[in-house]
């Protein structure tokens, strides 16, 4: 009898044991070898921007059923005046950068490089990580952040309208400024969005491309020299079309919010926007609004985050890291914060986490089906990614240039272009 | 019912018994697990009230320990009014410029990190004791202007109405986040009156900065709830303190991240819930899916801001049922129930066998009552037969004399029958106890070749005595038994062996190996009579076993002769066996192993009563007879009589103590005792005798001379102090010898006859 108690109770035991114990792999994912002691108890405090916290929640849970006694704290701040945040937040062990906090000393208040840990001296595993986000990540040498996903503007289009409209999506410039046209004497207005984005955001991936494919442009760039002017007409041309043919509606484009997010989704859920310009972060937003507005929740179409056509032959391509993780190279705590990074840098984990999060792939060959426009491109007139080259400086000002072209700042597309000139010169 | 038909009726029981008993079975182990179901559902349903019950009242004393943290940040946030109010009223009271004031928190404040903004309430401008790059204004309350969002409207709002109240009312402003120190903070505060450069009073907000993390600090929950956390939440849902759990932008976009996927919209019934209530207890996921309770409770109608409790459900889950217990309790059960199952079917199955065993015996006993009626009544035919006959012949001696003959005849058959009982009732009882003596082997034999021939000679059956190969004659052997092995045997050979036939008595001796003093005797006694029958050959030794072969069912025997052989073989360890063949013939071998006896001389153990001469041997002998029946005393004395003995007779137990202690008993040599006698039984007035204190009376020999002739009933005799025992029919051969030994002073107590 005892032995058959004992039996039982060692196979109740094993039963409760085999059901707690350790972290399931999942799919092609390899299997986490702990560096610490796992029964380590301590506090992680992180701090940044992830508007969606679901993604980085997902990756803390699975953290902590291997530390379950280690506890992170989050404090949302901005990439803004991060250089002062750390200053009144010594304490902070993990932080969120964009490039503009590593990538140049101004402004100040910005820059963190300094403090940021070389990762590339950890044993984190980078090798299934876009090269382009590495490189971007990498001043003078060193790793200061890790890329967890990416970033892309382009916009989204309302395939179930152009359907009805009997229109097809357009796949090089002609083809496009052709819809947009059909769509205007449709009674649209073919291109909307927030009048703080629509215009740079529309154009920057031309820009980014011809700056790109000659790097030289860039010097130029930044010494004023007409050569980048001529270089850069062609995209201030194009946008001049757009905007004097009327495919976009600047005073309605102003109804739309500042961070060109919430209500511009909601908006383009009403289903006579044909196309929705935006970026990444935006697209992130859309999937769970969609149950938010009554209009799509009745009447729901398909749309698709797509690539602008601008080029004579197609699309052009551009990427750039989205924000990535940081370690305080003072953190107390920065072994354990090193192998929270070690343990997020993984390729099913940044998969999953851009899954969540709504944001393309950072994992080479990493998928997410959210942006399969932009990742199964026909045609493509030029692609590049951003690799540091072109300063943070030099895409705001393009940004801000053609918002104010769209505003009627500038007359023409000459002097927009020059306009630009001078201010990258300046 | 004939005995076929009540086998037949007895094996159908058995049957039907077998064919219900899986079905119960069954039964019984569905109500087994009936009773298992039934209790570890009462145990649930028990426990599930019970913890139901704890549950509550855990979770109220979680909802009660929020309330008390509650109270902690009130006081706290009291105490840092309390710091604030008294600048004010010495700012107040001292008439200080801006500068002035700023540098006095800055002198008198102890906590640094706990900075203070003046704020102008005119344009939101705002001077700060904590400088960055000597520059003490700060643009966050002018930035809440800017945005004119309706939550920046409602926090201006909420800063005027902290700037006139004169109450002691806790007006929490925050979170928000000031620029220029990077530090996330609530604030409290009041109106301070400053002096303006041109010399003009002018009121000011004075405000009290708390950064959130020293408040989270200031919330230790008891350890009764260890995974608890506390945050606090505007109304809007927006994080003044956001604990490690709680993350995302506020507390709605978490709960609805985690909880309404797929209705975006649902969160805002939750929210006008928070907004629109003082208390309330939710329950809701967390990011790992946990159910958890969220409790909240406002610091105040105009606070606008709410504590927020929160800890999972599992945590406070009070789990009454130990399933493992409960696991541990039905196995135990279960396998209770198969090991009594088990147990009990082990009990039936042996219970169904000893039923058979019974019924068995019972139909054996039938079988008995049935063969001894037949056996019985057979030679009482005879006896009352020729008794009639020989009434009616009453003057014709001879012919009256062969009636008698056949009657003797009847009546030693008789007792024969009633003898083999007896001694298969004492071997089956394990009381029969061999009694070896010196014996010859060769004048056992002759003697029993004698008798036999005699009845061979009848059947016209040639018979051959062959002893041969004998080194050792005398052995030591209970030559009764020995001899009623052999006549047994020998008997049936001349029964079933046709006129004309052959019986042969062989006789040898064998040395045993390695073994001087003992020697083996092997009798084989060989015929060529009807033979027996395989199926017979196994249930010969079975008492009452008799061939039914319809050629010898005129032939005498009691059916008890071989189980009789058979038992006495085994008594003495020899054994038995047995070569036949139906209509060939019957060859017994009885091998049987004894000590031998050198130099000594065998003793006369037949009891001859015609060899010696006995007519003047008990002349004069004078025996007392307690026998209450006229017949019997009567048949007693007159045998006595014919030897010359003196009988008196006593009718019971109690008259013959009387004679016997009556001061003109004559002297007694026996008494032959009857044990069934009315007013007094004969143990019991043995007893008695046995117990006198007269000497005489004490020590005179008594047998018993009873039909009270088994083994128990000779034991019974013994032990009430009688000498012998002698049982009924009167056999004057029995009676001898214990006349021979009173005769001789050598009967002693407790000898059996």
């Amino acid at each position: 009898m005892k032995k058959m108690t004992a039996i039982l109770l060692t196979l109740i035991t094993l039963s409760l044991t085999a059901c707690s114990s350790g972290v399931k792999p999942t799919g092609k994912e390899p299997e986490f070898i702990p560096k610490l002691d796992t029964l380590t108890s301590t506090t992680i405090e992180m701090a940044g921007f992830m508007g969606n916290f679901e993604a980085l929640d997902q990756v803390i849970n699975a953290f902590n059923e291997i530390y379950p006694n280690v506890v992170f704290t989050y404090d949302h701040n901005t990439a803004f005046m991060l250089s002062d945040y750390l200053k009144n937040n010594a304490n902070v062990d993990i932080f969120m950068t964009s490039d503009q906090n590593i990538t140049q000393p101004f402004p100040v208040e910005f820059y963190v490089a300094d403090q940021c840990l070389d990762l590339s001296k950890e044993d984190i595993d980078t090798s299934f990580i876009l090269p382009d986000a590495i490189n971007a990540c990498t001043i003078d040498g060193q790793l200061l952040r890790l890329p967890i996903m990416m970033f892309s503007y382009g916009m989204v289009v309302n395939k179930t309208l152009l359907k009805n409209e009997g229109l097809s999506m357009p796949e090089n410039y002609e083809e496009f400024i052709s819809v947009l046209e059909a769509l205007k004497e449709k009674g649209y207005t073919p291109l909307q969005g927030s009048q703080s984005h629509l215009y740079g955001e529309l154009m920057i991936n031309m820009a980014m491309n011809i700056l790109s494919e000659d790097k030289t442009l860039i010097t130029a760039l930044e010494a004023g020299d007409e050569k980048a002017a001529a270089a850069l007409k062609p995209v201030f041309e194009r946008l001049e079309t757009i905007i004097n043919n009327g495919y976009t509606d600047y005073e309605l484009n102003c109804t739309f919010p500042e961070d060109n997010y919430n209500e511009s989704i909601l908006s383009f859920y009403e289903g006579n926007m044909p196309f929705y310009v935006c970026n990444a972060e935006c697209v992130s937003g859309m999937k769970k609004r969609e149950s938010k507005s009554e209009t799509f929740s009745a009447s729901p179409f398909d749309y698709e985050f797509v690539y602008a056509p601008l080029g004579d032959n197609g699309v052009y391509v551009y990427t750039q890291p989205w924000y990535g993780f940081s370690i305080n190279k003072n953190s107390d705590e920065k072994e354990m914060a090193v192998e929270f990074l070690r343990f997020m840098s993984n390729a099913d984990t940044l998969d999953n986490m851009a899954s969540t999060k709504g944001l393309p792939s950072v994992v080479i060959g990493g998928s997410n089906e959210r942006y399969a426009g932009i990742t199964n491109v026909k045609n493509i007139n030029s692609q590049a990614s951003y690799d540091g080259s072109i300063s943070n400086y030099i895409r705001d000002t393009f940004i801000q240039v053609c918002n104010d072209f769209g505003a009627g700042v500038y007359k023409n597309s000459d002097e927009a272009v020059h306009a630009f000139v001078e201010l990258c010169a300046e | 019912m004939d005995r076929a038909a009540q086998q037949a009726s007895n094996q159908s029981h058995t049957n039907d018994n077998t064919n219900h008993s899986p079905r119960r079975n069954l039964f019984l182990i569905f109500c087994n697990f009936v009773l298992i179901f039934g209790m570890v559902c009462a145990v649930i349903i028990y426990s599930n009230t019970i913890t139901t019950q704890k549950n509550t009242l855990k979770r109220e004393a979680f909802c009660t320990t929020v309330e008390s943290m509650k109270q902690v940040s009130e006081n706290y946030l009291s105490t840092e009014r309390g710091y604030v109010k008294d600048w004010a009223k010495y700012i107040s009271s001292q008439h200080m410029t801006a500068d002035e004031a700023l540098a006095y928190i800055r002198l008198t404040n102890t906590q640094e990190d706990r900075s203070a903004h003046l704020v102008n309430m005119d344009d939101m401008s705002a001077r700060s004791t904590y400088e960055r790059n000597d520059n003490p204004w700060v643009h966050c309350y002018q930035d809440m202007v800017k945005l004119d969002t309706s939550d920046s409207r409602f926090f201006l709002n909420k800063m005027r109405i902290m700037f006139e109240d004169t109450s002691d009312k806790i007006l929490v402003l925050g979170k928000y986040r000031v620029g220029e120190s990077q530090q996330t903070v609530i604030s409290v505060g009041t109106s301070v009156t400053i002096r303006e450069d041109d010399g003009t009073d002018k009121d000011y907000l004075l405000l009290r900065l708390i950064p959130v993390e020293y408040l989270q600090k200031s919330w230790t929950f008891p350890t009764e709830f260890p995974t608890a956390e506390i945050s606090m939440i505007s109304r809007d849902g927006g994080y003044v303190v956001s604990s490690p759990s709680l993350r995302s932008r506020n507390f709605l976009e978490f709960i609805r991240g985690y909880n309404f996927t797929d209705n975006y919209n649902q969160v805002n019934v939750l929210a006008e819930q928070i907004r629109s209530t003082d208390t309330g207890l939710l329950e809701y996921k967390d990011s790992k899916g946990r159910e958890c309770y969220f409790y909240y409770s406002t610091f105040g109608d105009d606070s606008n801001v709410d504590i927020l409790g929160y800890i999972p459900v599992s945590d406070i889950q009070v789990d009454v049922v130990d399933w493992s217990i409960v696991l541990i309790i039905c196995g135990t059960l279960l396998l209770l129930i198969i090991l009594d199952g088990t147990h009990i079917l082990s009990i039936n199955h042996r219970l169904r066998k000893s039923y058979i065993v019974a019924a068995n015996a019972n139909m054996a006993k039938t079988q008995f009552l049935s063969a001894m009626s037949h056996d019985i009544r057979t030679p009482m035919n005879a006896v009352i037969g020729m008794t009639e006959i020989a009434k009616h012949h009453i003057n014709d001696p001879e012919y009256i004399k062969n009636c008698l003959n056949k009657v003797s005849m009847s009546g030693n058959h008789l007792l024969t029958l009633i003898n083999d009982i007896l001694d298969i009732s004492k071997v089956e009882s394990g009381k029969m106890a061999l009694n070896p003596q010196p014996i010859s082997i060769q004048r056992t034999v002759n003697e029993m070749s004698a008798i036999i021939m005699q009845s061979a000679k009848e059947r016209n059956i040639e018979f051959k005595l062959n002893i041969h190969d004998i080194a050792h004659d005398v052995i030591e052997a209970d030559a009764l038994r020995v001899r009623q092995i052999l006549i047994n045997l020998l008997t049936n050979a001349i029964k079933y062996t046709e006129p004309s036939g052959h019986v042969l008595f062989d006789v040898s001796e064998r040395s045993i190996e390695d073994c001087d003093n003992r020697i083996e005797l092997i009798f084989i006694i060989s015929d060529d009579g009807i033979g027996m029958s395989e199926d017979f050959q196994r249930t010969m030794y079975n008492s009452f076993s008799r061939a039914t072969d319809s050629r010898i069912n005129t032939i005498q025997g009691s059916g008890l002769g071989l189980s009789i052989v058979n038992q006495m073989v085994q008594l003495m360890d020899g054994s038995i066996s047995c070569n036949s063949t139906l209509g060939i013939g019957t060859t017994f071998t009885v091998r049987l192993a004894f000590p031998i006896i050198d130099n000594a001389t065998p003793e006369s153990d037949i009891i001859d009563t015609s060899g010696s001469d006995t007519s003047n041997e008990f002349k004069n002998m004078h025996i007392l007879i307690a026998e209450d029946n006229d017949l019997n005393w009567e048949i007693i004395h007159i045998l006595l009589d014919e030897y010359g003995i003196i009988s008196d007779r006593a009718v019971n137990g109690e008259k013959c103590l009387n004679m016997l202690e009556s001061p003109d008993s004559p002297h007694y040599d026996l008494i032959l005792m009857d044990v069934q006698m009315p007013v007094m039984n004969g143990r019991e007035a043995t007893r008695r005798i046995r117990s006198s204190h007269n000497a005489y009376i004490r020590d005179i020999p008594v047998a018993a001379m009873t039909a009270d002739a088994f083994a128990d009933d000779v034991y019974a005799c013994l032990e009430a102090g009688m000498d012998a025992h002698i049982s009924k029919p009167i056999d004057m051969k029995q009676v001898i010898p214990v006349l021979r030994k009173v005769r001789n002073g050598t009967l002693h107590r407790k000898e059996e006859n």
